[in-house]
């Protein structure tokens, strides 16, 4: 690779310096993919302890195999060469695959884009027509994703990867893909997200340099973060949900960094603080009291009467990976538990309408904030999207209820943990033992679970009720 | 062509969903909005207390209340419940009308269409003004009936992308002949001509400032001098009257009528009004009747118009257009999906189907684009023309080269030069969700220099920005410093289509990127973007902090959409004035 071509690539990542202390590493795309979700991750990837680093969970590792698989299932289909080279040797990688290219190769499977500090593996990189320094074609990069729509970190880590092709072919793609989960082709502008990966990358510089500070910041995705455990050692503001990272750096500034001291603060001295409204003193205040009590914190009452009936629990599961719909789930105030499984692709127009001739009249269906989603996948799946708004006129939404009446001192996803932290106890997750349940198809793990799902939801509507009076 | 029945049925039935899912999220809506507290529902702009009722209702049914100030975000039209109750639904159905702030009176008008119980009203007591559902469910799903009567298999045609691309070659000649006496460009002389020609359907895609309003007026114009009769349709009673008043200024004796109430406008204009549809007696000759599409819901088996045409087609949602679109075999739509689009409310709606009737047949069929702007300088239009319209839209010899005229000197001169029509005054300020006091602070500077040493009128003014809010505060600031007329515009955005003013000062407010994250969809809606720098014919001025374009969406449109943004703030000229009215900004 010549001066020019690494100097067009560095022009694009806009002086991008990764210092010494981290030089053994390259940033990939999965650096740029990762930055979207958690900045401090990307961060700790280069500077933390990677002893400290947890290991996926089986259920996300089950996911990940799953994604491979499905990657090998699309790339057996089409016709790609990989360069060959040893493991680790990038030079050698990058080398084989400027030589395909040369070639005009119609495609290729993991090509390697290696210009230091940078280093891209696409999935896939197509042939396409136009002009470019291999002649009157070039190449455009395509990704393949196990989920079923386009994300934008997913896009972004394709135009990672078409920075650093335009060093070698000279010209920037004008396009790059993403083959989805149903085998549909997204296809974007890559020109249209320069100016965010351009930013995305500055600011990891930023990060990188210590120009500025980076700070664990709590949200959902730290639930299945390798950093995770690093990150919840942290005390005070770091780790306290409920506020957005302008918030955290806004109390920082006016010398908030322990919890107990928020906890107590007293809302008239916003009237002192110029940078911070009583409006983000109170909500900071509560997240800090529920933080320090290790329990929720009531903030408003839950509007519950307009509720009909008793309220019947129910839920559906599907196994998102392949947008099955397994485990329908009621319980009809003063009955039993129902559970059906459609453990077969035929069984589930036939369980899902057994399910609904269960469902009692008269009654609000009490749920969990997922079954809408479900519900309109499956009456769109079956053919009966018109039912979808009578359903959900009588749908009452828990979660949503909770999470608007109470402050949880972490984020919480699932009724198990919002009834935990109710009563102020440690709470105990089931997603795990859910999502390997479901797509191992063992049934009589999903009944219990289902059981108790639709127990616990009984117990938050009784909760719920007795806050709402 | 024939329509497989299994596809009309589809249709019928996801757009019957559509509506259906609206009137449910809507109803989810307003629960969660009556879950709130007085208190909370006052902060968020979505109730009025604290008003006293000052007589009995009027014989048109306006009620009087007397309020000491007006903060809710409520519109001219909006449904609204009048109540003291707990209960917001025991209150009366009113739609509002105006804030008065000299008299500090609020005035709403008694729901004509409602037939409950009317509660008591007492002079003197108080009372609180709180959201109410639109309901229009029963009209939507009446006029959808219509739309698949087989009567209408044309409007079905026509959505199905199978309506026939024929035109008469005779009447596009006039058309363009026309045109040309007009004084049209060539593109409005086209649009013109493929509209009088039109056997089924013709799409006119009019740009900010494009002269959509006098096209339209003049295609109607020359149809009726043909003898045909016209329904005239729009999402909004106001939309409707404008294109009618513009009608009236290029033709004093057509026949024009109003489906609907006469405003004191339309009046003053010798335009008459009637209630319902079938009862409406018309000319022999041309006539030009306006409408909303509620106005021909109901199937009227002698079809009685010769075209619909729909204006600002791009606001007006799918199944709105397909209803108007069962009152004549031809339709002519003028809009542009690059504006501001309809507002969705649909939590579970139907992708395909949740868009405005212009944007859904414009992927269909083809469009002829008016591409001329009378509004911007070069520069201006430039940018919106690269940003939304792929280089098409030039500014016209007329407009291309304007300026602001400026005295010498004054205050703040680099933001107000007029040799760069578009700048970004870089206010830097972080962790602000709805309202900026920093950029308050600035706009009333920039307003005080051009009112007192440039002299520009308040009329020739406008400040946008996403929040009302921000209006508040900036309001707040003006009036303060004795700024503050019924000539300058404060207001959102959404207020603002179709209108122009010679400076356009935009104030973002926002700086907390997880929070835009959270309403990107809302935030850096590309039609947002261009109808705010759109509104300047000679000067726009972008006041925002850098955060304001920092934040990443998830979603990959909504990420597309931020990097327009982002692309903006890195190609305009800048003048960072942080240090003199920037807050904290640092650390993040």
């Amino acid at each position: 690779m010549d001066a020019s071509q690494l100097e067009a690539a560095c022009e694009r990542m806009r002086g991008f310096v990764i210092p010494e202390a981290a030089s053994r590493d390259r940033l990939t795309g999965s650096h740029v993919y990762g930055f979207l979700t958690c900045e401090h991750s990307v961060y700790l990837d280069f500077f933390g302890d990677k002893e400290r680093r947890r290991s996926p969970g089986p259920a996300l590792a089950r996911l990940l195999a799953r994604g491979v698989a499905f990657e090998d299932e699309i790339v057996a289909g089409l016709e790609l060469i990989e360069p060959e080279f040893e493991p680790g040797d990038f030079v050698s990688g990058a080398e084989e695959t400027r030589a395909l290219m040369l070639e005009g190769v119609p495609g290729i499977y993991q090509a390697v884009l290696f210009e230091p500090p940078f280093l891209g593996i696409p999935d896939l990189m197509r042939r396409v027509e136009g002009e470019s320094r291999f002649g009157d074609y070039g190449y455009e990069i395509g990704d393949v994703k196990s989920s079923y729509k386009p994300r934008a970190d997913q896009a972004l880590q394709v135009a990672f990867y078409s920075v650093l092709l335009e060093g070698l072919q000279g010209v920037l793609p004008q396009e790059g893909y993403l083959i989805l989960r149903d085998g549909s082709e997204e296809r974007f502008s890559i020109a249209e997200l320069l100016p965010a990966l351009e930013e995305l990358l500055e600011e990891m510089g930023d990060l990188f340099s210590g120009r500025q500070g980076s700070f664990p910041h709590r949200s959902f995705a730290c639930r299945d973060c390798k950093w995770r455990d690093v990150c919840a050692e942290g005390t005070g503001l770091d780790w306290l949900p409920g506020l957005t990272r302008a918030e955290q750096s806004l109390l920082r500034s006016e010398g908030f960094t322990e919890l107990e001291d928020l906890a107590r603060l007293e809302p008239e001295v916003a009237a002192e603080k110029e940078t911070l409204s009583e409006t983000l003193l109170v909500r900071a205040r509560l997240h800090a009291e529920a933080s320090v009590q290790g329990c929720a914190v009531p903030r408003r009452r839950p509007r519950l009467k307009d509720r009909m009936g008793q309220g019947c629990p129910v839920l559906i599961w599907s196994d998102a990976f392949d947008r099955r719909y397994l485990v329908f789930g009621l319980l009809p105030p003063g009955g039993e538990a129902q559970v059906f499984l459609a453990m077969d692709p035929g069984d589930e127009a036939a369980v899902f309408e057994q399910w609904r001739s269960c469902l009692p009249e008269g009654q609000s269906l009490c749920h969990a904030g997922a079954f809408m989603s479900s519900l309109h996948g499956i009456l769109l799946a079956q053919g009966m999207p018109g039912e979808g708004p009578s359903l959900e006129r009588r749908s009452l939404d828990l979660m949503n209820l909770a999470r608007g009446g109470f402050v949880f001192p972490a984020p919480v996803r699932e009724v198990s943990e919002v009834l935990a932290s109710l009563q102020g106890n440690e709470p105990v997750g089931r997603e795990e033992e859910r999502l390997l349940a479901l797509e191992d198809r063992d049934a009589d793990t999903l009944r219990r679970l289902a059981t108790e799902e639709l127990a616990d939801l009984q117990q938050l509507l009784l909760r719920l009720d007795e806050a709402s009076v | 062509m024939s329509l497989e029945p299994s596809k009309i049925e589809d249709l019928r039935m996801r757009l019957r969903s559509l509506v259906l899912h609206g009137a449910e999220s809507e109803r989810k809506d307003l629960e969660e909005l009556f879950a709130l507290s007085v208190a909370e529902r006052v902060e968020g702009g979505d109730c009025e207390e604290s008003l006293f009722l000052m007589g009995p209702p009027d014989q048109e049914g306006r009620i009087r209340l007397r309020s000491e100030g007006f903060r809710a975000k409520f519109r001219e039209g909006d449904p609204l419940y009048l109540g003291n109750s707990d209960v917001v639904e025991y209150g009366m159905p009113v739609n509002f009308g105006s804030w008065d702030p000299q008299g500090q009176e609020i005035s709403v008008a008694r729901d004509r269409f409602d037939r409950g119980p009317s509660p008591e009203l007492y002079t003197g007591s108080e009372y609180r003004l709180d959201r109410r559902g639109l309901g229009l469910e029963r009209l939507l799903l009446e006029g959808l009936d219509s739309v698949f009567h087989r009567e209408n298999r044309h409007v079905l045609e026509i959505l199905q992308g199978q309506a026939g691309r024929g035109r008469d070659e005779g009447r596009h000649e006039l058309g363009k002949k026309r045109g040309r006496e007009a004084g049209f460009t060539e593109a409005q002389s086209e649009a013109l001509a493929q509209a009088v020609s039109a056997e089924n359907l013709c799409l006119i895609h009019g740009p900010p400032g494009t002269g959509k309003t006098r096209v339209l007026a003049e295609i109607a114009l020359f149809l009726a001098e043909r003898r045909c009769r016209l329904f005239l349709s729009a999402f909004t009673h106001r939309a409707v009257d404008n294109v009618l008043l513009a009608l009236r200024e290029i033709s004093p004796g057509l026949p024009l009528i109003k489906l609907g109430k006469q405003s004191d406008e339309l009046r003053a204009a010798g335009i008459r009004a009637g209630r319902q549809l079938d009862r409406l007696s018309l000319p022999d000759g041309g006539a030009v009747v306006g409408g909303t599409s509620f106005a021909a819901r109901k199937f009227s088996r002698d079809r009685r118009f010769h075209f619909v045409l729909i204006d600002e087609a791009g606001q007006v949602p799918l199944v709105h257009g397909a209803i108007a679109m069962t009152q004549a075999r031809r339709a002519i739509l003028v809009g542009d999906p690059a504006q501001l689009a309809p507002v969705h409310k649909s939590r579970h709606g139907d992708q395909e189907y949740e868009t405005s009737v212009y944007a859904y047949l414009a992927e269909r069929y083809p469009s002829v684009l008016l591409d001329q702007s009378f509004r911007m300088n070069r520069e201006l239009c430039d940018v919106i023309s690269d940003c939304f319209y792929e280089g098409r839209l030039q500014a016209s010899e007329h407009s291309a080269g304007r300026r602001l005229a400026l005295q010498e000197g004054g205050p703040l001169r680099s933001l107000l030069d007029p040799e760069t029509p578009l700048i970004w005054a870089r206010v830097d300020h972080l962790g602000r969700r709805r309202r900026s006091p920093e950029e308050a602070r600035l706009i009333a500077d920039l307003v005080s220099a051009l009112r007192h040493h440039h002299d520009l009128p308040s009329s020739e003014i406008a400040i946008l920005t996403p929040y009302r809010a921000q209006i508040r505060e900036i309001r707040g600031v003006l009036e303060d410093r004795g700024l503050l007329d019924g000539d300058l515009v404060v207001d959102t955005v959404e207020r603002m289509q179709g209108q122009e003013r010679e400076v356009v000062l935009l104030s973002l407010a926002s700086s907390d990127r997880d929070d835009l994250e959270r309403q990107a969809s809302f935030f850096y809606q590309p039609g947002r973007l261009n109808v705010c720098l759109s509104r300047a014919r000679s000067k726009c001025i972008l006041v925002a902090s850098r955060h304001a374009f920092r934040a990443r969406p998830k979603d990959l449109s909504a990420l597309l959409s931020a990097g327009r943004f982002k692309a903006l703030s890195r190609s305009l000229p800048q003048v960072d004035m942080s240090k003199s009215h920037g807050g904290f900004s640092s650390g993040f």
